[in-house]
């Protein structure tokens, strides 16, 4: 019994430790983002310094910290909003169909064609980045909101229909193959019964995908412009060249990371599955 | 309630090989008829043809008189409980039962009584408002039943729904079945991987391996009268012991020389057996010939001093005593046979007996069709 408590304590110490580890750079980020100009660059770091609010206001248009506001900011946020909602949107769409059919039909390619969309996160983003530059500029897709949500696929659909396709194959085939025969027709069951049976699951993959899009960074850098380039190219733009604005640079970085936080922590209980889905399987 | 009939159905996965080759058998009107097989014999697809769950590649599949072979599940009008019993996880047990009848639009009080007369009938009116991942395995699958039996179905299909029975409740719950067979007058296809089941349960029994109809029959015909090998070894407990040897035809004589177990041979008098079975067995007079005997048929007796007949001396391996019945090993020239004796016999592990056999409990197989020679 002594030794039990006694490896709990060890537990418990080495997850407080892995907590700190992990939070340490968020309290960091946060510790800045109220910082002064000032305050923010004096070595050695201040812990206990006066907070201000002057980052957050200039990220919103209300004030300037030095020569700059940071107004461009609200643009890069909507821009990740836009291409994070509609490349999960879009996933959805195509993704379900596929997981669905990969789930419950028998065809000769469904194993090949699961493990084709599976590939499609082997390839580092930046081996493909300059051919889809060129295409892209070809295509007109360049800087346009619909070509970033097409090539963010990359990202969200594999996730999608691989994440899906488990969810499905856990709901037993019988419950759908008695609806059927009971009268349901396909659809009916399919949107009736499979589907809210496989909702919690679908939406904590909805939530890790957009995790994924939201945190791109290279197809952005590489394939949009200003106008539609998200917010993790956005924060950059406080690298100035004479000046690094890090407070406001801090401010943006909290800000940015809010929706993630607040998806994941609503759909935590769901999502552990996932991040371990692969190890399971 | 309706028939339901099979003509040259076959099913095609895409593989080089049917899953299921040309079945053809006919569920008369109000016949409970179980199809019975070894796991991958292709009854559980065929059952899935018939409710509508499958394509059929070729062939059709009537039920009443109208060919249903393009019908969705919901128009053929059948009821089908599954092995896993698929109940609706987020419904209570009443809604599971009241389902089918909902998606028919039937009135709310007709919906009503019709689930209580259901769910009375198979004593599970003190659960109805329970949901089911709180009930035992045993009252899932009543409510299974409930939800096929409160449709009216033409024709009721059950997809194994006792293998995930508790083996405690099987017994009871196979004799409810029977029971609402019986008194509902239901036509009822039962698919089973369990022989002791499907003759329990069955009026006529479809045998089926490897995509093939091996012999449709009453549990009685299959047993005595098995079409080939394989039905003659899956039906019956303990299975039924295979010889391979030669048929013989010395003075008088007809004589089974075991190849296998060193010559020992069973000679039976040739004026004693009836002469349809001579001359069905003429064309195996000195060829090489199966034969299987059931350990029901054999009689473990102390050695034979010098008669001749259906006996084969050996020594007692080891006999389980299991209560109302015994069941004895017995080495005969380094082969095992099987034999089903009385609880207790006489001998101990050792002692020489000898197994005696009649004529007509002799199976003969031909070795290259091993189909039973017939007469």
């Amino acid at each position: 019994m002594k030794e039990r408590q006694g490896n709990s304590f060890f537990v418990y110490l080495g997850m407080l430790m892995v907590t700190l580890y992990i939070l340490a750079p968020i309290v960091w980020i946060v510790m800045m983002s109220f910082k002064s100009r000032i305050d923010v660059v004096s070595v050695p770091p201040k812990i206990i310094f006066t907070p201000t609010l002057d980052n957050y206001l200039a990220l919103f248009g209300l004030g300037k910290v030095g020569l700059l506001s940071g107004t461009a900011f609200l643009s890069y946020f909507k821009n990740s909003l836009i291409l994070s909602l509609g490349s999960v949107s879009l996933s959805l769409l195509l993704g379900m169909p596929a997981a669905y059919a990969i789930a419950r039909l028998r065809f000769a390619a469904r194993d090949s064609l699961a493990f084709t969309y599976l590939t499609f996160r082997f390839v580092p983003e930046v081996t493909i980045i300059l051919p889809l530059y060129v295409v892209y500029q070809k295509l007109h897709l360049y800087n346009t909101y619909l070509g970033l949500i097409l090539v963010y696929q990359l990202i969200s659909l594999p996730l999608l229909i691989w994440m899906m396709r488990s969810y499905f194959e856990e709901i037993p085939v019988a419950i759908e193959q008695a609806a059927r025969t009971d009268g349901y027709s396909w659809f009916r069951s399919f949107f009736k019964l499979v589907l809210p049976l496989a909702a919690p699951g679908i939406a904590a993959t909805l939530v890790l995908a957009f995790i994924f899009c939201w945190n791109n960074f290279s197809f952005g850098l590489m394939l949009g412009g200003h106008s539609t380039q998200p917010v993790t190219v956005g924060l950059l733009s406080f690298m100035g060249t004479n000046e690094v604005q890090w407070g406001l640079m801090a401010a943006a970085t909290v800000i940015a990371i809010v929706p993630e936080m607040v998806l994941a922590l609503a759909v935590q209980r769901y999502m552990i599955r996932g991040l371990t889905f692969g190890a399971v399987k | 309630m309706a028939q339901v009939v099979l003509q040259d159905v076959h099913k095609n996965y895409g593989a080089s090989e049917d899953a299921v080759k040309g079945v053809s058998f006919t569920c008369r009107d109000g016949e409970f008829l179980v199809l019975l097989g070894p796991s991958g014999c292709g009854k559980t697809t065929t059952l899935r043809m018939i409710a509508g769950l499958e394509s059929i590649t070729s062939g059709t599949i009537m039920i009443g008189n109208r060919v249903v072979n393009k019908l969705t599940p919901q128009q053929r009008n059948v009821a089908m409980a599954f092995e896993t019993y698929a109940l609706y996880p987020p419904l209570t047990v009443y809604e599971n039962i009241a389902f089918p009848l909902r998606v028919m639009k039937r009135s709310p009080q007709e919906i009503d009584r019709r689930v209580h007369e259901v769910a009375e009938a198979l004593s599970i009116a003190d659960i109805l408002t329970m949901r089911p991942d709180e009930l035992a395995g045993g009252q899932k699958q009543r409510v299974s039943l409930a939800r096929a039996l409160v449709r009216e179905p033409a024709v009721f299909l059950m997809d194994e729904p006792l293998s995930h029975v508790d083996a405690d409740v099987r017994y009871r719950a196979r004799a409810e079945i029977k029971h609402i067979k019986v008194t509902s007058g239901a036509t009822v296809i039962y698919v089973t991987h369990d022989q002791i089941e499907a003759v329990a349960l069955a009026d006529r029994v479809v045998v089926m391996d490897q995509g093939v109809v091996q012999q449709i029959g009453t549990p009685t015909e299959l047993y005595y009268k098995p079409a080939n090998l394989f039905v003659a070894g899956f039906i019956g407990e303990p299975p039924t012991n295979v010889l391979h040897g030669r048929l013989e035809l010395p003075d008088g004589q007809v004589q089974f020389v075991w190849a296998d177990g060193a010559g020992a041979t069973l000679s039976f008098p040739a004026d004693r057996i009836p002469s349809a079975a001579l001359t069905a067995l003429r064309p195996y007079y000195g060829r090489n010939v199966i034969v299987g005997i059931r350990p029901q048929r054999l009689v473990m007796r102390p050695p034979a001093t010098g008669e001749a007949g259906g006996v084969l001396a050996g020594r007692l391996l080891v006999h389980e005593f299991l209560g109302n019945e015994g069941i004895a090993q017995v080495e005969v020239e380094g082969n095992v046979l099987e034999c089903v004796t009385e609880p207790d016999v006489p001998f101990v592990a050792g002692d020489p007996v000898s197994l005696w056999v009649g004529f007509q409990d002799v199976l003969f197989f031909d070795p290259a069709t091993t189909r039973r020679v017939e007469y």
